[in-house]
Protein backbone atom coordinates (compact mmCIF):
# COMPACT_ATOMS: atom_id res chain seq x y z
CA UNK A 1 0.00 0.00 0.00
CA UNK A 2 1.59 3.33 -1.04
CA UNK A 3 1.02 6.54 1.15
CA UNK A 4 -1.34 8.96 -0.04
CA UNK A 5 1.51 11.97 -0.23
CA UNK A 6 4.01 9.57 -2.29
CA UNK A 7 0.62 8.44 -4.64
CA UNK A 8 -0.02 11.75 -5.00
CA UNK A 9 3.59 12.67 -5.93
CA UNK A 10 3.47 9.71 -8.36
CA UNK A 11 0.61 11.17 -10.02
CA UNK A 12 1.90 14.85 -10.75
CA UNK A 13 5.15 13.83 -11.92
CA UNK A 14 3.50 11.23 -14.22
CA UNK A 15 1.27 14.12 -15.57
CA UNK A 16 4.17 16.42 -16.68
CA UNK A 17 6.31 13.38 -18.10
CA UNK A 18 2.92 12.46 -20.33
CA UNK A 19 2.78 15.81 -21.08
CA UNK A 20 6.11 16.23 -21.92
CA UNK A 21 6.52 13.31 -24.26
CA UNK A 22 3.31 14.08 -25.85
CA UNK A 23 5.17 18.12 -26.65
CA UNK A 24 8.57 16.30 -28.07
CA UNK A 25 6.01 13.94 -30.71
CA UNK A 26 3.74 16.80 -31.33
CA UNK A 27 6.94 19.23 -32.29
CA UNK A 28 9.18 16.36 -34.20
CA UNK A 29 11.09 17.69 -36.53
CA UNK A 30 13.30 15.51 -38.90
CA UNK A 31 16.79 15.89 -38.32
CA UNK A 32 15.94 18.66 -35.38
CA UNK A 33 14.39 16.72 -32.77
CA UNK A 34 17.16 15.21 -29.92
CA UNK A 35 16.69 10.78 -30.48
CA UNK A 36 18.40 11.51 -27.30
CA UNK A 37 15.62 13.33 -25.31
CA UNK A 38 12.67 11.78 -26.97
CA UNK A 39 14.48 8.02 -25.82
CA UNK A 40 15.40 9.29 -21.81
CA UNK A 41 11.37 11.27 -22.02
CA UNK A 42 9.87 7.89 -23.17
CA UNK A 43 11.56 6.16 -20.68
CA UNK A 44 11.08 8.48 -17.86
CA UNK A 45 6.94 8.62 -18.76
CA UNK A 46 6.70 4.83 -19.13
CA UNK A 47 8.40 4.23 -15.56
CA UNK A 48 6.26 6.93 -14.15
CA UNK A 49 2.91 5.34 -15.76
CA UNK A 50 3.78 2.08 -14.47
CA UNK A 51 4.62 3.18 -10.75
CA UNK A 52 1.18 5.33 -11.24
CA UNK A 53 -0.71 1.81 -12.52
CA UNK A 54 0.21 0.46 -8.79
CA UNK A 55 -1.97 2.94 -7.33
CA UNK A 56 -5.65 3.04 -6.42
CA UNK A 57 -7.82 4.50 -8.90
CA UNK A 58 -9.66 6.67 -5.58
CA UNK A 59 -6.31 8.23 -4.91
CA UNK A 60 -5.50 8.35 -8.68
CA UNK A 61 -8.88 10.43 -9.20
CA UNK A 62 -9.03 11.77 -5.86
CA UNK A 63 -5.28 14.02 -6.34
CA UNK A 64 -6.15 15.00 -9.46
CA UNK A 65 -9.99 16.17 -8.44
CA UNK A 66 -8.43 18.00 -6.04
CA UNK A 67 -5.40 19.92 -7.62
CA UNK A 68 -7.92 20.73 -10.25
CA UNK A 69 -9.58 22.47 -7.27
CA UNK A 70 -6.88 24.21 -5.85
CA UNK A 71 -6.24 25.40 -9.48
CA UNK A 72 -9.15 27.88 -8.83
CA UNK A 73 -7.02 29.98 -6.16
CA UNK A 74 -4.90 30.92 -9.65
CA UNK A 75 -8.25 33.03 -10.98
CA UNK A 76 -7.22 35.32 -7.73
CA UNK A 77 -3.92 35.62 -8.57
CA UNK A 78 -4.84 36.58 -12.20
CA UNK A 79 -7.24 39.16 -11.49
CA UNK A 80 -4.80 40.94 -9.21
CA UNK A 81 -2.38 40.43 -11.44
CA UNK A 82 -4.92 42.02 -14.02
CA UNK A 83 -5.67 45.13 -11.85
CA UNK A 84 -1.74 45.74 -11.81
CA UNK A 85 -1.73 46.31 -15.72
CA UNK A 86 -5.04 47.50 -15.51
CA UNK A 87 -4.34 50.52 -12.79
CA UNK A 88 -0.83 51.36 -15.11
CA UNK A 89 -2.17 51.73 -18.51
CA UNK A 90 -4.96 54.10 -17.50
CA UNK A 91 -3.93 56.97 -19.79
CA UNK A 92 -2.75 59.74 -17.61
CA UNK A 93 -2.02 57.44 -15.20
CA UNK A 94 2.21 57.51 -15.98
CA UNK B 1 -11.66 7.89 -22.17
CA UNK B 2 -12.55 11.21 -24.09
CA UNK B 3 -11.39 13.05 -21.48
CA UNK B 4 -7.56 11.46 -21.59
CA UNK B 5 -7.68 12.09 -25.61
CA UNK B 6 -9.28 15.00 -24.89
CA UNK B 7 -6.71 16.56 -22.92
CA UNK B 8 -3.36 14.87 -24.86
CA UNK B 9 -4.87 16.58 -27.69
CA UNK B 10 -5.26 19.32 -26.26
CA UNK B 11 -1.40 19.58 -24.98
CA UNK B 12 -0.72 18.69 -28.62
CA UNK B 13 -2.17 21.63 -29.64
CA UNK B 14 -0.69 23.96 -27.34
CA UNK B 15 2.83 22.68 -28.28
CA UNK B 16 1.95 23.26 -31.97
CA UNK B 17 1.16 26.71 -31.31
CA UNK B 18 4.34 27.67 -29.78
CA UNK B 19 5.76 26.34 -33.28
CA UNK B 20 5.87 29.52 -35.52
CA UNK B 21 3.77 30.76 -38.08
CA UNK B 22 5.83 28.79 -40.58
CA UNK B 23 4.72 25.78 -39.34
CA UNK B 24 1.37 23.72 -40.83
CA UNK B 25 0.74 22.49 -37.67
CA UNK B 26 0.79 25.82 -35.90
CA UNK B 27 -2.73 26.72 -38.40
CA UNK B 28 -4.55 23.60 -36.95
CA UNK B 29 -3.73 24.57 -33.53
CA UNK B 30 -6.65 26.28 -32.46
CA UNK B 31 -9.30 24.29 -34.02
CA UNK B 32 -7.11 20.86 -32.59
CA UNK B 33 -7.43 22.24 -28.96
CA UNK B 34 -11.70 23.15 -29.60
CA UNK B 35 -11.70 19.49 -30.44
CA UNK B 36 -9.73 18.75 -27.64
CA UNK B 37 -11.64 20.50 -25.04
CA UNK B 38 -15.43 19.06 -26.38
CA UNK B 39 -13.77 15.50 -26.12
CA UNK B 40 -12.64 16.60 -22.76
CA UNK B 41 -16.49 18.28 -21.77
CA UNK B 42 -18.43 15.43 -23.34
CA UNK B 43 -17.33 12.77 -20.61
CA UNK B 44 -20.62 12.02 -19.07
CA UNK B 45 -21.22 13.70 -16.04
CA UNK B 46 -22.94 10.66 -14.46
CA UNK B 47 -20.60 8.51 -15.71
CA UNK B 48 -19.23 6.39 -13.51
CA UNK B 49 -15.86 4.74 -13.09
CA UNK B 50 -16.83 1.54 -13.82
CA UNK B 51 -18.21 2.67 -16.89
CA UNK B 52 -13.97 3.67 -18.08
CA UNK B 53 -11.15 2.29 -18.90
CA UNK B 54 -9.52 3.55 -15.72
CA UNK B 55 -11.58 1.09 -13.76
CA UNK B 56 -9.63 -2.15 -15.43
CA UNK B 57 -6.32 -0.96 -15.94
CA UNK B 58 -6.43 0.65 -12.30
CA UNK B 59 -7.80 -2.79 -11.09
CA UNK B 60 -9.99 -0.91 -8.14
CA UNK B 61 -12.93 0.69 -9.47
CA UNK B 62 -15.54 3.18 -7.77
CA UNK B 63 -17.57 6.62 -8.12
CA UNK B 64 -15.57 10.30 -8.75
CA UNK B 65 -16.96 13.81 -9.08
CA UNK B 66 -13.58 13.98 -11.27
CA UNK B 67 -15.66 14.45 -14.60
CA UNK B 68 -17.84 16.86 -13.37
CA UNK B 69 -14.87 19.03 -11.40
CA UNK B 70 -12.98 18.88 -14.50
CA UNK B 71 -15.64 20.12 -16.79
CA UNK B 72 -16.49 22.72 -13.94
CA UNK B 73 -12.82 23.62 -14.32
CA UNK B 74 -13.19 24.47 -18.29
CA UNK B 75 -15.88 26.38 -18.06
CA UNK B 76 -14.42 28.61 -15.92
CA UNK B 77 -10.68 28.86 -17.11
CA UNK B 78 -12.48 29.82 -20.26
CA UNK B 79 -14.15 32.79 -19.19
CA UNK B 80 -11.22 33.49 -17.00
CA UNK B 81 -8.79 33.31 -20.34
CA UNK B 82 -11.59 35.40 -22.98
CA UNK B 83 -11.63 37.78 -19.75
CA UNK B 84 -8.10 38.46 -19.49
CA UNK B 85 -7.82 38.93 -23.63
CA UNK B 86 -10.61 41.33 -23.40
CA UNK B 87 -8.82 43.24 -20.61
CA UNK B 88 -5.43 43.02 -21.68
CA UNK B 89 -6.85 44.25 -25.43
CA UNK B 90 -8.86 46.98 -23.92
CA UNK B 91 -5.94 48.04 -21.43
CA UNK B 92 -4.09 48.78 -24.48
CA UNK B 93 -1.01 46.31 -24.50
CA UNK B 94 -2.06 45.02 -27.45
CA UNK B 95 -4.02 47.74 -29.00
CA UNK B 96 -5.80 50.93 -28.43
CA UNK B 97 -6.93 51.60 -24.93
CA UNK B 98 -10.97 50.60 -25.18
CA UNK B 99 -13.55 51.05 -22.58
CA UNK B 100 -15.89 49.10 -24.01
CA UNK B 101 -13.29 46.12 -24.16
CA UNK B 102 -11.85 46.72 -20.49
CA UNK B 103 -15.23 46.86 -18.96
CA UNK B 104 -16.78 43.51 -20.32
CA UNK B 105 -13.21 41.54 -19.71
CA UNK B 106 -13.25 42.46 -16.10
CA UNK B 107 -17.00 41.46 -16.00
CA UNK B 108 -15.37 38.04 -17.04
CA UNK B 109 -12.34 38.03 -14.90
CA UNK B 110 -15.13 38.73 -11.59
CA UNK B 111 -17.64 35.93 -13.12
CA UNK B 112 -14.89 33.61 -12.97
CA UNK B 113 -13.04 34.54 -10.20
CA UNK B 114 -17.11 34.22 -7.97
CA UNK B 115 -17.36 30.90 -10.27
CA UNK B 116 -14.27 28.96 -9.49
CA UNK B 117 -14.37 30.05 -5.90
CA UNK B 118 -18.08 29.93 -4.64
CA UNK B 119 -19.86 28.01 -6.84
CA UNK B 120 -17.69 24.50 -6.49
CA UNK B 121 -18.99 21.29 -7.25
CA UNK B 122 -17.49 19.90 -4.25
CA UNK B 123 -18.15 23.01 -2.21
CA UNK B 124 -15.84 25.37 -0.50
CA UNK B 125 -12.34 25.11 -0.61
CA UNK B 126 -10.99 22.83 2.42
CA UNK B 127 -7.17 22.60 4.27
CA UNK B 128 -8.32 19.15 3.21
CA UNK B 129 -8.40 19.56 -0.27
CA UNK B 130 -4.94 21.82 0.13
CA UNK B 131 -3.23 18.99 1.66
CA UNK B 132 -4.45 16.46 -0.74
CA UNK B 133 -3.15 18.45 -3.76
CA UNK B 134 0.21 19.31 -2.40
CA UNK B 135 2.04 16.34 -3.45
CA UNK B 136 0.27 16.87 -6.78
CA UNK B 137 1.85 19.68 -7.19
CA UNK B 138 5.22 18.92 -5.67
CA UNK B 139 5.36 16.24 -8.01
CA UNK B 140 4.60 18.43 -10.66
CA UNK B 141 7.52 20.92 -9.66
CA UNK B 142 10.12 17.53 -9.40
CA UNK B 143 8.18 16.33 -12.84
CA UNK B 144 9.85 19.80 -14.29
CA UNK B 145 13.63 19.62 -12.45
CA UNK B 146 13.82 16.08 -14.44
CA UNK B 147 12.93 17.73 -17.49
CA UNK B 148 15.58 20.13 -17.25
CA UNK B 149 17.77 17.29 -16.33
CA UNK B 150 16.88 15.11 -19.45
CA UNK B 151 17.34 18.23 -21.82
CA UNK B 152 20.61 19.30 -20.47
CA UNK B 153 21.96 15.39 -20.70
CA UNK B 154 20.60 15.14 -23.99
CA UNK B 155 22.48 18.43 -25.19
CA UNK B 156 26.00 17.17 -23.50
CA UNK B 157 25.83 13.69 -25.42
CA UNK B 158 24.65 14.56 -29.00
CA UNK B 159 26.82 16.92 -31.66
CA UNK B 160 25.75 20.28 -32.38
CA UNK B 161 22.95 20.72 -34.96
CA UNK B 162 23.90 21.64 -38.72
CA UNK B 163 22.96 24.99 -39.70
CA UNK B 164 19.27 25.36 -40.85
CA UNK B 165 18.25 24.87 -44.50
CA UNK B 166 16.93 28.05 -46.05
CA UNK B 167 12.96 29.10 -46.29
CA UNK B 168 10.84 26.74 -48.99
CA UNK B 169 8.50 28.89 -50.93
CA UNK B 170 5.20 28.54 -48.41
CA UNK B 171 7.44 29.57 -45.75
CA UNK B 172 9.14 32.58 -47.34
CA UNK B 173 5.28 33.72 -48.26
CA UNK B 174 4.59 33.39 -44.50
CA UNK B 175 7.18 35.34 -43.42
CA UNK B 176 6.76 38.00 -45.92
CA UNK B 177 3.34 38.10 -45.06
CA UNK B 178 3.85 38.82 -41.36
CA UNK B 179 6.36 41.39 -42.29
CA UNK B 180 4.17 43.27 -44.25
CA UNK B 181 1.33 43.19 -42.02
CA UNK B 182 3.15 44.59 -39.11
CA UNK B 183 5.15 47.16 -41.43
CA UNK B 184 1.80 48.33 -42.58
CA UNK B 185 3.38 47.35 -46.79
CA UNK B 186 1.23 45.54 -49.22
CA UNK B 187 2.73 41.98 -49.23
CA UNK B 188 5.44 42.40 -52.09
Amino acid sequence: MTPAPLSGFIVGYSIIALAFSIHLFATYRSGSSSKILIFTSLLNTALSIWLSSRLSNDIVQGSISATFSMLSLSSILASFVMLKITMNRVPGSS
Amino acid sequence: MPAIIGGAICVASLSWNRMGPAYRRRRIAPSTFIIGLILILSWDFDSKITDDFLCSFYGSCGTSDLSSVLRYTAIWLALLVSGVALALNGAGSYGDYSIPSLSVGWIMILASVILSLVFHPSGLLTVDTLIKSLPVIVGIMIGLLSIIGLTALSENFEPPLPPASGLDDDERDAILSILAKHLGGGGE
